[in-house]
């Protein structure tokens, strides 16, 4: 979305664009309801000869865009146009559908109708009339296939209803929106037209480094990088490898291009299992110290296809400034600095925008939807037992022998489930980890749905024959799963092991802990009350056996 | 830049003239190019770049740069 100032910077670029026209340029015919269109006209042509697309724009008169369709000596048939952009005002109330059929072999870009931001019936307005939805839904559900629908209320929606409207504009000039949104709505209309011509983007090519996690792979390895679901972070950059995914699954061919040593590059989708994306999702794998536009033209090469079909999404300015100097029919996305906004940045650019399916794409979406639909059915449960099964709940309990950032992360954030609430630092649990007297455990879950990482922390102290629980954390979001029973039979497993002869405990009250206050009487342990309100716990191992749960053992992919 | 000179950048950029020097008195009938499309850039050049926003009786009232110049100043204060 452009800035105000980006926005008066196309205003006025536009308003002095002259374009030579030549006989293959595009013909528009901008057919508007009651508002004005000549900033838009000037805007979408401009904006598409940016896009490499030579257009000549004519304009209808104010209001008249049903005399101009139904007369057929009228001056847009004059004009004999390949697009006919239909733009309404909310006062324009009326069946475009009837309109259409004069339009034949023509390109229609029909926008629906902005819904306006005030109702004389105030906020309940959506329940007395709803003859604006209605006429945006028949548009949907009625058209031909010359036809499509510009969802200019979603843009409008999706800016503000109240910033798109301008009344003082509109009473002033007929601007249907606020002026410095025009440029928005001529690009939206651009982008459907260059999409409908066929200027349509297949690859997706990808940085790696702070593109598709945080961290530099080359410095911290495959596990030191930011991918974490438990971390703020690690979530935004799954979040948009989820959606690279999602265009993956629609169709759109990803390729990595980083600077980079192949196998170090490589190892995070080997081996790190929060990795949404897998090697076998991208086509073409450039990971090398050779230049990025040498690198993605060889990626064009490869997949045989145009460089002016390849979008290029790198998070470092200057990588995106040589591509876009070196390669300009490459589109290089604009990245903002936050990656909690790199998927809303994509969406924006309107890089894979489409104007209609084609038949693999078709085919493609329904039995997409159809595995969802599979998904659901089998999720369909009579009690929680069966609900559990059916969550295919996997989890892995690792000792571990040096200290991981995840560790420390979660046993000094960890509030509710924790028994004793002893925060370490990493030295700490380093020295912990390496000491004998100690075992350190993890726990990496996932289910059928998602993959959680490391939910849950153990530390056990060992003298003589004791062992003592000195640490237990869980994550809230695994509660209720079962996981502490496996946890459990984890910690006796480890006790007999080392031949101990009871195991011991305690809870330790805070304000946040009551979750857990009587994890351990549940689990058989004799409780004795201490002053505070402390419980200090023991079981003999002899008089323990393994509980059951519903978790398999996790497999390595 | 003083705002009056900024004012000036904004008519500089809508007539594409890097050389253009206003005055208070400068009116539509002095600019060939001042049409109305250019007064609606000028309009939203002005709303962009100072943060403010005109009524329709601001829009309405002004005869000449001066005029157009106060009610910036008047919204800025």
């Amino acid at each position: 979305m452009y800035t105000d100032l980006e926005s008066l910077s196309v205003l006025n670029k536009a308003k002095k664009y002259n374009p030579k026209l030549s006989s293959n340029a595009k013909r528009i015919y901008i057919a508007s309801g009651a508002q004005s269109t000549q900033h838009l006209a000037s805007s979408l042509s401009y904006l598409l000869n940016t896009r490499g697309i030579e257009t000549e724009v004519c304009e209808g008169e104010y209001n008249s865009f049903r005399a101009e369709i139904l007369d057929k000596q009228s001056k847009l048939y004059e004009f004999n146009p390949d697009f006919v952009i239909i733009l309404p005002y909310y006062t324009d109330k009326f069946d475009y559908t009837q309109l259409w059929e004069n339009l034949q072999g023509r390109t229609v870009i029909q926008a629906n109708i902005v819904l306006p931001p005030t109702s004389a019936y105030g906020r309940y307005g959506a329940n007395v009339d709803r003859t604006l939805e209605q006429i945006n839904f028949n548009m949907l559900t009625d058209k031909p296939a010359n036809v499509i629908i510009a969802d200019i209320n979603e843009l409008a929606a999706q800016i503000g209803k109240i910033q798109w409207f301008d009344s003082t504009a509109y009473a002033m000039y007929k601007l249907g929106c606020a002026m410095k949104y025009v440029p928005a709505l001529a690009d939206y209309f651009a982008g459907i037209i260059a999409a409908s011509i066929g200027k349509t983007r297949k690859c997706l090519v990808l940085d790696l480094d702070n593109t598709l996690w945080g961290g530099v792979v080359g410095d911290e390895g495959p596990f030191g990088i930011t991918l974490d679901p438990n971390d703020a972070k690690g979530e935004v950059f799954r979040a948009f490898q989820a959606y690279c995914k999602s265009l993956n699954e629609r169709g759109i061919i990803l390729a990595v291009a980083s600077k980079n040593d192949e196998n170090i590059a490589k190892a995070p989708f080997k081996e790190n299992p929060n990795m949404l994306l897998h090697l076998d999702d991208i086509a073409v794998f450039k990971a090398n110290w050779n230049d990025k536009a040498t690198n993605i033209r060889e990626i064009a090469a490869e997949l045989n296809i145009g460089i002016d079909s390849l979008v290029f999404f790198d998070d470092n300015p200057a990588e995106r400034e040589v591509v876009s100097k070196l390669l300009p029919d490459v589109l290089v996305v604009d990245v903002p600095k936050d990656p909690a906004r790199y998927v809303q940045a994509l969406y924006d650019s309107g890089a894979f925008d489409i104007v209609s399916l084609s038949s693999e794409d078709a085919a493609r979406a329904k039995s997409y939807s159809n595995n969802l639909k599979r998904e659901a059915l089998q999720t369909s449960f009579s009690d929680y037992e069966d609900y559990l099964d059916s969550l295919e709940m996997q989890a892995k309990v690792e000792k571990i022998t040096h200290a991981i950032p995840r560790f420390g992360q979660l046993i000094n954030k960890s509030n509710q489930f924790n028994l004793r609430t002893q925060r370490y630092t990493d030295a700490q649990i380093e020295e912990m980890a390496t000491d004998e007297n100690y075992t350190l455990l993890t726990v990496d879950f996932k289910d059928k749905f998602d993959y959680y990482g490391i939910i849950c922390c153990v530390i056990l102290r060992y003298a003589e024959n004791d062992c003592f629980i000195d640490t237990w954390v869980m994550s809230c979001r695994v509660l209720k799963r079962g996981i502490e029973k496996l946890v459990m039979n984890s910690i006796i497993d480890d006790a007999r092991k080392r031949n101990a002869n009871v195991i011991t405990g305690e809870w330790l009250p805070t304000a946040k802990n009551s979750l857990v206050k009587d994890l351990l009487d549940d689990f058989g342990f004799t409780a004795e009350e201490v002053k505070g309100g402390a419980k200090k716990y023991t079981i003999k191992v002899n008089n323990t056996k393994p509980y059951t749960h519903k978790i398999g053992e996790m497999k390595n992919e | 830049m003083n705002n009056f000179e900024q004012l000036q950048e904004i008519f500089r950029e809508v007539f594409d003239d890097p050389d253009m020097v206003i005055t208070r008195e400068l009116c539509a009938d002095d600019v060939e190019d001042w049409d109305s499309l250019a007064q609606m850039n000028l309009v939203a050049g002005a709303e962009a770049k100072f943060g403010i926003q005109f009524e329709l009786d601001d829009l309405l009232s002004w005869k000449n740069v001066g005029d157009f110049y106060d009610c910036i100043e008047s919204k800025l204060n």
